[in-house]
């Protein structure tokens, strides 16, 4: 019996012809959750996040096994006058004959070229046994030599 | 369970638009969606059968309905009930219907559908119903939903307005012309 109804069941049924079957309602809800479309959820973040992470092993990898770069040597002398910035003066026989004429606190200092650029002196300043030595001066021309002229 | 028990209560004391604005449609077995379905599945189940007479085209209806409203939930607006706009989808969804069957062949429209043909009835009132019934058959889809909202249901003509999208005077006619035909239909049947 209904509980909240005096009239037998059978005589409801009686009166409603068109009652739904038993237990419709009961799988209704079931029977609808199955039909209902679903809306996918927003896993951009997740999938852009995994993408990240495929992608920087190999970079990371890639990384830490490429070679440091070799820094060249220092300079520490230059010609006579400074060199434009960024070139190295590299030629070892010109190194070591300026390397005896400079002060040895000049071959103390920093590496740049325009840090460590030290003076040479002017040729045309240097004396006559100077020039000979260097070469620059044949020794019939430095008897005649007249620096006045 | 008893938590759970105590949260399913709860829903169910909620008001539809707290429902409406919980529901989850990433989750088929979202709780604020079947509080609201079991709120309306019984009064929308009466309304669709009475409708369509046929208990798996009143199934059918019924569940259409209610995707609707899981698809359509966010753009509802509260300028209407949810009472309104579900019988609104449910009558269209049954006129539909009822126009589908039109167009399929009868053999004899006169003919009363199986469901009073069964077994001698046994009392007055039973007949009568089952003639009242059969008798929505006979009527043109718009005038059998608006006789079921009005007869049935006991809707004011406002809210069948509302939720047909007719005029309050065009209704009233409506109904007028489908008690008319019914009556006569009984009256010819009963003998």
């Amino acid at each position: 019996m209904h509980p909240n109804n005096d009239m037998p069941e059978d005589c409801q049924h009686k009166q409603d012809p068109l009652q739904a079957p038993e237990g419709y309602f009961d799988q209704f809800n079931s029977r609808l959750a199955a039909r209902l479309p679903l809306k996918k959820r927003n896993n951009w973040y997740w999938v852009a996040s995994a993408a990240a992470a495929v992608l920087a092993i190999p970079a990371l990898y890639w990384l830490n096994t490429e070679p440091q770069p070799v820094q060249p040597a220092a300079i520490v002398l230059t010609d006579t006058a400074p060199l434009p910035s960024g070139l190295r003066l590299d030629d070892e026989t010109l190194a070591t004959y300026l390397q005896q004429d400079v002060k040895p606190a000049a071959q103390t200092e920093t590496s740049t070229v325009s840090q460590s650029a030290v003076p040479i002196t002017n040729a045309s300043l240097l004396s006559e046994e100077d020039l000979l030595r260097a070469g620059l001066l044949r020794a019939e021309e430095f008897e005649t030599f007249d620096p006045m002229l | 369970m008893a938590l759970f028990g105590t949260r399913h209560t709860d829903l169910h004391t909620l008001s539809d638009e707290e429902l409406l604005s919980r529901i989850d449609t990433r989750n088929a077995h979202d709780r604020a969606f079947h509080a609201l379905v079991d709120r309306y599945k019984e009064k929308l189940y009466r309304l669709l059968i009475r409708m369509l007479q046929v208990h798996e085209d009143a199934d059918d209806a019924l569940q259409t309905t209610f995707i609707r409203l899981w698809e359509k939930h966010a753009q509802f607006k509260a300028e209407s009930s949810l009472y309104t706009w579900l019988y609104r989808v449910a009558s269209n969804e049954a006129l539909m219907l009822l126009r589908k069957r039109k167009k399929l062949p009868m053999d004899d429209a006169d003919e009363l559908p199986a469901d009073v043909q069964g077994p001698e009835p046994q009392l007055n009132g039973e007949k009568a119903t089952r003639l009242l019934l059969a008798s929505l058959d006979i009527l043109p889809p718009r005038q059998r939903a608006v006789f079921c909202l009005r007869y049935f249901e006991e809707i004011p003509y406002q809210e069948i307005a509302a939720m047909l999208e007719v005029s309050e005077g065009a209704l009233k006619a409506s109904y007028h012309h489908a008690v008319k035909k019914i009556t006569a239909f009984v009256q010819q049947h009963s003998h």
